[in-house]
């Protein structure tokens, strides 16, 4: 598709795709990096919030212990009550102590425990009462580790008791240096305090022993508890209930890890908020940047691509010959300078060929070609030359009298012929001197045979003045005559002259001499020396005329006279051409009219037509008549109305008044006379077809037309009866009627059915999915802006309604609707799509009068559709294709009947005005489900069509098309049809 | 050795003639000089007609169809050593939805090339009979060329734009013009003799004149063209 190496668009856009996406990336994962980073700082900065703050607790409730526990550490009457706690009636003392204490020091909810000197606990309180039990408290270990550890006087645990949590301090009771006991007191963490700590910091907080949550915020306990539990000792992130939380565990005690939690959990929402939305920008404004980027990229590419394709085609042409090519700037950077760049060297270029051409003209085309080449070099060479004159003897007297610009034609004239001699000689006209010409055989590039050619050069010249003469004579003008000089010998060539000013010419002797020879020559005679003779080799033959002295030479030279060959000769005979351009002179003769311009005779070639002076109105006629004739296999009533299968003739006349009025109104009525389009006993229907006012705007973008026009909706309806419809029939879903007829009532299921399989109803003219094209009554907006184009419409039926429902305007309830839009993707490639919504009809219902008729509240059934379609054209092939799916809606049936059509057509142009056509057409019949039926509908039909053209004229021209039309079942109706048309646009 | 001749200049009527620059046929059967027609047309042709797609579907901006100019050409009895016309190579281009240049007359053999300049596709065609073709569509940038072999008067369209038109007479002979925007045209070399002067323009219409061209001499015609 796109290969990188060969597109700059494409490095370009994978450039520009490349930047973006790269930057997105970067910027993406910078974002994720510190969100998760920040993330890690709020949650940690909660947790060691919460920590400080329990610990602040903690230390709050060691004081009231340590307070507590002095009355108790320090006090004899413990010790003695402790002592005598043996007995469960001593014990009684110990509680009554512990108790008086509690209500000194109003704390509530307190446990107390006991333990004996060995460890062993002996009482255990909570507030006043005694609990049961060898060791509720669990203090064993705590007496144990402080009575073992002389050093430690008090220790710190956590107990869970009645489902409470406990922070217990365990303090030794000594006496005179002896451990006697301990006592330890719990004081309970209260879901207050935790829930203070939550709220302050805002997060969940929950201490937890051996899995469960003891005490925490209410939200810890309930829905977070599961997660909280599970949580490990890292930060893990869960989400429950929609907002996500990042969990915490850290150990209760230092000293007893295994002990208990605190888990925090601590809400990310907030904490992520920003970030989301930060990410959420990123993704839009990085979707935004790439789409931008491929649009710029795309449109950049092309504004680069596309001047530069034009720039390599008109260099190519320019490599050509082509020195006229253009090429447009259309913008004003680097592009557009190239393409002025580009456009200045052409015309210097073609400034050059015209210098090169004058040049020519001026110079010989050797010199030309050296002066061009830029090898102009004043100086000379010596050189071996040929040099001739040639002089018109008695020149002033024959031009005496003449008027001078007579003078000045008669000696181009000559000198022409004189020059083509020579040039023709391969020589080199040096110069015009007056009635005098000088030529040079050997510069500037010697090609061989010099003499021999100058001597052939000398002899045309005589002949072409002998031409002119006779010519003259018999005119009764006077004759002219010429001399000629020849001689060969060494001079200087080159360019001679001044920088400015050169003159590429031969000086030396060996010039003079044949001046001179010239001059000594008389009328008709070519005078040569023996050194041309010589140099000459095979030479026409010459005669010694003597030596002869010459000024400017010292000794007299051997002069010789060359034959020139010329005879009188008899007139040529006329040559076959001439009969050639007899026979083409009367062929030219043109026929009567414009008939030799391949076009029929049309009305507006006849006259009939009106512009007024400005231009402003027109109005023209113009019409086409068809000519069919058809043969089918099946009688059809809908499609051409028979009653029989056979053949028979169709006739379509259309008379179209145009109407102008200025640029942008224009107006139609179009007269038809044909068939009809619903079946009907008359043969011939004549209407106004068509009728209506379009405007458009300046640049022909907007339009907006309203009248009787043709369905907006199919694409088949813009193209109908036109060149570009290559059969002779619509397309099958426009060609074709099924079972469905509106005069039948499907509310009775049975009718619907028995009409089904009633295989002789088929041939009863019921509703088509679309009807041929219809007409309709409506408005509709076209909007095209670059290569998409739009379309509203709303008409007074829809494509299954009946033509006697088109023209009315009466009965409309709502119109139908219709949408369309489409993209031209490349000049060869259109493609469309197409909706369309309205009602097909009324069942009749709401007219029927008769008592005990049901009568519909809503007697419109609705018609729904939608359309696909294709064109592609290249070359001599057009290939189109559309596909539609057709919902009606029927009483009875909510989602209506469906069928699904498709269509596929290709034409080729195999010569000019000669092309072959080929289409397929197939509907699908969606099976049927209602209230309490289901009908699997399988009466699809296909249709294979083929057609063959041939243009008579540019507006007239024959069709013959047939097709074979398969119906799934009954076999036996396969319809055959074949036609021939002539049509005739005038 | 110059003879005079002056009193033999003084017998023959003077001509109040003016030789043209060019050359004399070169067959030696007529030495005579050619003459040229000098012409200029008053074009009345009726004012710009309009053309719009019937069908909504398609261009619907109204157009004037493209005016052509009119070709001016000489029939008759041509003698041989003058029609010497060669063979060339000219385009017509299809430049913002019009034919570049509209009218052209070309000689039996030329190729004229159809280069389309425009972004999207034209269709050029003709169905005239001395010329028939049809190019499709190929797309900007491309060039597709077409022979004549036969004379005659070639109208061109484009199947996409109904309101293209050009023009190509092919001729056999080298006796032609086209007509100037401003009516002007000029036939030259035409050998002397007798002949009909046609100028025709494909809306309008053709008109015609006897002509006699004498040796070297230039004939200022002056015609007018209508309905």
């Amino acid at each position: 598709m796109i290969r990188l190496r060969e597109s700059f668009g494409a490095k370009l856009l994978a450039g520009l795709l490349g930047t973006v996406g790269v930057l997105f990336l970067v910027t993406f994962l910078v974002v994720r990096t510190e969100t998760d980073r920040q993330v890690e700082v709020v949650a940690r900065h909660a947790v060691t919030s919460a920590e400080t703050q329990f610990r602040a607790l903690e230390e709050f409730r060691r004081r009231q212990a340590d307070r507590f526990s002095r009355s108790f550490v320090l006090g004899r009457r413990t010790l003695a009550a402790l002592d005598e706690a043996v007995t469960p009636e001593a014990k009684g003392e110990l509680a009554d102590l512990v108790a008086y204490e509690l209500q000194l020091a109003t704390l509530e909810d307190v446990v107390v425990a006991f333990c004996d000197g060995a460890g062993d606990p002996v009482l255990t309180l909570h507030d006043e009462m005694m609990i049961p039990g060898e060791d509720p408290l669990e203090v064993r270990p705590l007496a144990a580790s402080l009575l073992d550890d002389a050093s430690a006087l008090e220790s710190h645990a956590y107990r869970v008791f009645d489902s409470r949590l406990y922070s217990v301090r365990t303090y030794l009771i000594t006496l005179g240096g002896r451990a006697v006991g301990t006592v330890s007191l719990g004081l309970p963490i209260t879901p207050g305090e935790v829930s203070s700590i939550g709220d302050v910091l805002g997060v969940e907080l929950c201490l937890a022993v051996d899995g469960a949550c003891v005490v925490g915020t209410p939200r810890a306990r309930g829905t977070l508890s599961a997660r909280m539990m599970s949580a490990a000792m890292e930060g893990e992130r869960v989400q429950v209930d929609g907002r996500l939380w990042s969990i915490q565990a850290t150990p209760l005690s230092d000293a007893e890890p295994g002990q208990g939690s605190q888990v925090v959990a601590i809400p990310l929402d907030e904490v992520l908020a920003p970030f989301e939305r930060i990410r959420g920008a990123l993704l839009l404004g990085g979707g935004g940047s790439f789409l931008l980027a491929i649009i710029i990229g795309t449109f950049m590419s092309r504004s680069f691509s596309r001047p530069m394709r034009a720039l390599v085609a008109a260099t190519e042409r320019v490599a050509q010959g082509d020195f006229h090519i253009r090429v447009q700037a259309v913008s004003r950077d680097e592009v557009g300078n190239l393409a002025h760049a580009f456009n200045q060297m052409t015309e210097g270029l073609l400034l050059k060929e015209r210098y090169r051409s004058v040049l020519d003209k001026v110079v010989s085309p050797e010199v030309a070609s050296k002066l061009m080449s830029g090898e102009v070099e004043l100086g000379g060479e010596t050189r071996m030359v040929t040099v001739l004159f040639a002089d018109i003897r008695g020149f002033t007297e024959l031009t005496e009298g003449m008027p001078p610009q007579r003078v000045i034609n008669l000696l181009n004239e000559i000198m022409q012929h004189f020059s083509d001699a020579v040039e023709r000689a391969g020589g080199v006209v040096d110069k015009y001197v007056g009635d005098e010409l000088m030529a040079v055989f050997g510069v500037p590039v010697a090609q061989g045979g010099e003499a021999a050619r100058a001597l052939g050069a000398a002899r045309m010249i005589q002949e072409a003045a002998k031409h002119i003469s006779s010519a003259r004579t018999r005119r009764g003008d006077h004759p002219i005559s010429v001399g000629v000089g020849v001689h060969t010998g060494i001079a200087v060539a080159g360019n001679m002259g001044s920088r400015d000013r050169l003159n590429y010419t031969v000086v030396g002797g060996t010039v003079n001499l044949a001046a001179r020879l010239c001059k000594s020559a008389v009328g008709g005679q070519i005078l040569c020396t023996g050194e041309t003779l010589e140099a000459a080799g095979d030479a026409p033959p010459a005669r010694s005329m003597g030596s002869r002295p010459f000024k400017g030479f010292t000794s007299e030279v051997e002069v010789y006279s060359v034959e020139t060959g010329i005879e009188d000769r008899p007139k040529a005979r006329p040559r076959g051409r001439s009969l050639a351009i007899l026979l083409a002179g009367m062929f030219l003769a043109p026929a009567a009219g414009h008939a030799q311009g391949g076009e029929w005779p049309t009305l507006a070639g006849a006259g009939l037509e009106y512009v007024s002076p400005s231009g402003f109105f027109q109005i023209g006629l113009s019409g086409q008549l068809d000519i069919e004739a058809l043969h089918t296999s099946t009688p059809w009533a809908g499609l051409v109305h028979q009653e029989s299968a056979g053949g028979l003739a169709a006739h379509r006349l259309r008379i179209f008044t145009d109407v102008f009025v200025g640029d942008n109104v224009y107006g139609l009525i179009e007269f038809r006379s044909d068939r009809g389009h619903a079946p009907s006993d008359d043969p011939v229907s004549a209407r106004i077809e068509q009728a209506y006012l379009r405007f458009t705007n300046d640049a022909g973008s907007l339009g907006f037309q309203v009248g009787l026009i043709p369905a907006p909706f199919g694409s088949y309806s813009q193209r109908h009866l036109t060149t570009a419809d290559p059969f002779l029939r619509p397309p099958l879903p426009y060609d074709y009627h099924t079972v469905l007829h509106r005069l039948i009532d499907p509310r009775s299921i049975d009718g619907f059915l028995s009409w089904r399989d009633d295989s002789s109803r088929w041939r009863e003219p019921g509703v088509p999915p679309l009807w041929d094209v219809p007409y309709q009554w409506g408005g509709q907006l076209t909007w095209k802006i670059g290569p998409m184009d739009f379309r509203l419409a709303g008409v007074n039926s829809a494509p299954s309604s009946e033509p006697d429902a088109w023209y009315d305007l009466s009965e409309i309830e709502y119109p139908s609707w219709v949408l369309g839009t489409g993209i031209t993707l490349s000049p060869s490639l259109r493609l469309g799509l197409g909706y369309n919504r309205g009602p097909w009809t009324d069942w009749g219902l709401s007219h029927d009068d008769t008592p005990g008729a049901t009568v519909y509240h809503d007697p419109y059934s609705d018609q729904e559709m939608f359309s696909a379609d294709f064109t592609f054209a290249r070359g001599p092939v057009v290939l189109r294709g559309e596909a539609i799916l057709d919902r009606w809606e029927i009483p009875g049936v909510p989602q209506g009947v469906v069928d699904v059509n498709y269509t596929v057509e290709g034409q080729v142009d195999l010569a000019a005005g000669i092309f072959l056509a080929a289409r397929v057409g197939y509907i699908d019949f969606r099976p049927v489900t209602g209230e309490t039926i289901e009908v699997d509908w399988d009466y699809d039909v296909a249709r294979y069509e083929t057609s063959l053209g041939y243009r008579l004229a540019r507006n007239a021209g024959v069709l013959v098309s047939a097709y074979s039309q398969v119906q799934e079942d009954f076999g036996e109706t396969d319809t055959r049809f074949v036609g021939a048309r002539l049509w005739w646009a005038f | 050795m110059t003879l005079r001749i002056r009193a033999s200049l003084a017998v023959l009527p003077v001509l109040a003639v003016v030789m043209t620059a060019g050359t004399p046929g070169t067959s030696a059967h007529e030495q005579s000089a050619p003459g040229s027609i000098v012409g200029h047309v008053e074009l009345r042709p009726p004012p710009q007609r309009r053309s719009v797609s019937r069908y909504a579907g398609g261009p619907s901006a109204t157009r004037g169809v493209q005016a052509v100019a009119a070709v001016a050409y000489l029939v008759g009895d041509l003698p041989s050593a003058a029609s010497r016309a060669t063979p060339t190579r000219v385009a017509i281009a299809q430049r913002d939805t019009a034919f570049v240049p509209s009218a052209v007359v070309v000689s039996t053999g030329s190729v004229v090339a159809f280069p389309n300049e425009d972004d999207f596709y034209h269709n050029v065609f003709s169905y005239s009979g001395n010329a028939r073709f049809d190019l499709g569509r190929y797309p900007r940038g491309q060039s597709k060329n077409v022979t004549f072999t036969e004379p005659g008067m070639v109208k061109i369209y484009c199947e996409v734009h109904e309101f293209m038109r050009a023009v190509v007479l092919v001729t056999d002979h080298p006796f032609h013009s086209v007509v100037s925007p401003e009516g002007n045209f000029r036939i030259g070399e035409v050998p002397p003799g007798s002949y009909t002067l046609v100028v025709s323009h494909p809306d309008v219409g053709e008109t015609r004149r006897e002509v006699t061209v004498r040796d070297g001499e230039t004939l200022r015609v002056s015609m007018v063209l209508s309905r």
